[in-house]
C-alpha cells in the first residue's frame, strides 16, 4: 500500500466511524474548491448540521492531515479531494443543494454577512462559473469564456484547471472546447508548449467561427511552422485564423 | 508558528505554486498586501470586476507578413487576452515600495515570514520572478530588521534563480536514523510520565522504545501517541 492509498484509507475510515449527519458534512465541503470557515460553516448546515455542531466539525478538521492550510483559506489535501468528490456526484441531492448555495454566493456576494471571510475563487468569476458547471453546463461554459477575459493570473490559472476537470468527469460536454482552450492558454502563456499543444489542437479542430478557434489556429499554425514536414499545414490554420478574424469582424 | 513566545507578532504568508492566490508574482505581491493590510479582498474584487468589464479582447496575430524567404517565429509568450500593458511595469514597482515601506514602519511591532511551500513544483520564472522583483532589490535587506524567508523543498532541488543563498539549511528527514530513533524515544519516554500513563523512568522508555520500533516514520509515531493517550483517557 503506497502513501496514496492510507491517506484514502486513513479518510476511509474516519468517515466510516463518524455519524451519518458527521459524513455528509464533510462531502459537502468537499464541493468547494476553496474554504474559509465561515463558509465550511453554511455547506455543513447545508448538510444537516446543527450550527453548534458545524462549528465544532470544522474546528476539528484543521487538525487532521485531510485539509491544508492556505494562508485564510483551507482545503482538502489533493489525495483525498478526488474521494469525497465522488461521493458528492453519487449523491444528487447533496450535490445540487452545495452547488447551488455555492453558486449563489459566487454571484451575489452581497449574501455574505458583513465581515464574513470569503474564499478569493468564489469572488473572481471562477466560482461562478464552476459551480453554475454543476447545475447547467451551458450558462457554465459561458461563464468560463467571460471569467477568461483578464490577463494571466492565479484565477486564470484556477479557471483552466477546474474548466477540464469538469469536462473529464463528464460534468461539462466532451465536445465543448472552452476547457482545453482556457487551460491551453494558461500552460501556453507559462511557456509550457508541449504540454499546450494537443490541448489548443483539439481547440483548432473545431469547425466553428469564434474567436477562441481563431487564436488557436493561429498558434498551432506557429508550433507547425517550425518544421518542414508540417508546413503545409502551418499555412492552412494560419490563414483559417485570418478568414475567422475576417468573418468575425473582429481586430485582434 | 508559537505567535505568542516573540518578543514581536509574526504576520505569515504561505507561498505555494500549487495555489491560484499565489501561483504568479502579482498573486504573491497582493498575499503579502492583505496580510500587511494594503489590500482588501474587496480591492482585488473590483479589481477582478473591472478588468472582466473593460478589456477588449486583443491579440497580434502574424499577419501581413512579406518576407523573400522563410519567416521564423519563436515561441514567444505573448499577451493575448491584451489590456494596456503600457504601466504594469511601474504599478508593481509602486506596489513593491509601499511593501518595503510598510515593512520598514512596521518592523519595531511586528515580523514577516514568508513561507515558500513545495517550491520545486512552482513555476520557476514566477520563482525567479520573486527574487528579482521582491528580493534582490528589496526584502532582502529587511532580513536585519526581522524579515524572514522559508524555503520548503524536496532534497537537492536548487534552480539557478532559487532559493536564495540560505542562512540556515534544516534537514527535515521523514524516516527516524539511529540517533533521532535515540532521541525520539527520550522524548516519548518524557511525555509518557508528564502525562501520566507510565510510573518509571525505566518503564517509560521501554514505552517509549517499543512505540518507537513500530513507527519507523515521525508522522505515524506522532498520530498513533495521540491516539493511545485519547484511548488511556478514555479507558481510566
Amino acid at each position: 500500500m503506497n502513501t496514496h492509498d492510507y491517506a484514502v484509507s486513513d479518510l476511509l475510515t474516519f468517515l466510516e466511524a463518524s455519524r451519518e449527519e458527521t459524513r455528509h458534512a464533510v462531502v459537502a465541503l468537499s464541493a468547494a474548491e476553496s474554504l474559509t470557515d465561515e463558509v465550511a460553516k453554511r455547506l455543513a448546515i447545508t448538510a444537516g448540521l446543527k450550527s453548534d455542531y458545524a462549528e465544532r466539525l470544522i474546528h476539528a478538521l484543521h487538525f487532521s492531515d485531510f485539509v491544508i492550510e492556505r494562508n485564510s483559506e483551507w482545503h482538502f489535501a489533493a489525495r483525498v479531494h478526488p474521494v469525497l468528490n465522488e461521493s458528492l456526484r453519487d449523491d444528487t441531492r447533496l450535490y445540487q443543494a452545495t452547488h447551488t448555495l455555492l453558486a449563489e454566493l459566487a454571484s451575489e456576494p452581497a449574501l455574505f454577512d458583513t465581515g464574513e471571510e470569503i474564499p478569493a475563487y468564489l469572488l473572481s468569476g471562477v466560482g461562478a462559473a464552476y459551480h453554475q458547471s454543476a447545475l447547467s453546463s451551458q450558462q457554465g461554459l459561458k461563464l468560463y469564456v467571460n471569467a477568461s477575459r483578464n490577463e494571466l493570473s492565479g484565477t486564470q490559472w484556477l479557471l483552466g484547471r477546474l474548466a477540464i476537470e469538469q469536462q473529464e468527469q463528464g460534468i461539462l460536454s466532451p465536445t465543448a472546447i472552452e476547457p482545453p482552450y482556457l487551460r491551453g492558454m494558461t500552460l501556453y502563456r507559462e511557456g509550457r508548449i508541449k504540454e499546450a499543444e494537443p490541448l489548443l489542437r483539439r481547440v483548432a479542430d473545431s469547425q466553428q467561427i469564434r474567436e477562441e478557434v481563431a487564436i488557436a489556429c493561429h498558434l498551432v499554425g506557429r508550433i507547425d511552422s517550425h518544421t518542414s514536414s508540417t508546413w503545409g499545414h502551418a499555412e492552412e490554420l494560419l490563414r483559417r485564423s485570418l478568414a475567422i478574424e475576417k468573418e468575425l469582424n473582429v481586430k485582434y | 508558528m508559537e505567535y505568542d513566545a516573540w518578543d514581536r507578532k509574526w504576520v505569515t504568508v504561505q507561498i505555494d505554486g500549487d495555489n491560484s492566490a499565489t501561483r504568479y508574482l502579482s498573486d504573491m505581491i497582493y498575499q503579502i498586501e492583505r496580510t500587511l493590510g494594503l489590500q482588501t479582498q474587496a480591492d482585488q474584487t473590483q479589481a477582478d470586476q473591472t478588468q472582466a468589464d473593460q478589456i477588449p479582447p486583443l491579440i497580434s496575430l502574424a499577419k501581413d507578413i512579406q518576407a523573400g524567404g522563410d519567416v521564423q517565429i519563436e515561441h514567444n509568450v505573448i499577451n493575448y487576452f491584451g489590456g494596456k500593458r503600457s504601466g504594469v511595469r511601474e504599478i508593481l514597482q509602486s506596489r513593491v515600495n509601499q511593501i518595503i515601506q510598510r515593512l520598514d514602519e512596521s518592523s519595531g511591532q511586528q515580523r514577516l515570514g514568508i513561507i515558500f511551500y513545495e517550491s520545486h513544483r512552482a513555476v520557476r520564472k514566477e520563482l525567479a520572478a520573486f527574487r528579482t522583483v521582491l528580493w534582490n532589490s528589496a526584502l532582502e535587506e529587511l532580513t536585519e530588521k526581522g524579515l524572514l524567508l522559508i524555503d520548503i523543498s524536496i532534497e537537492g532541488w536548487v534552480h539557478e534563480s532559487w532559493p536564495p543563498e540560505p542562512d540556515l539549511v534544516v534537514d527535515l528527514p521523514d524516516r527516524y536514523d539511529k540517533e533521532s530513533e535515540k532521541e525520539a524515544v527520550d522524548d516519548l519516554a518524557a511525555i509518557l510520565i508528564q502525562e501520566g500513563i507510565v510510573a518509571t523512568e525505566e518503564a517509560a522508555h521501554t514505552f517509549g522504545a517499543t512505540m518507537v520500533a513500530n513507527n519507523k516514520s515521525p508522522k505515524n509515531l506522532l498520530a498513533n501517541l495521540s491516539a493511545m493517550i485519547a484511548k488511556v483517557e478514555e479507558l481510566i
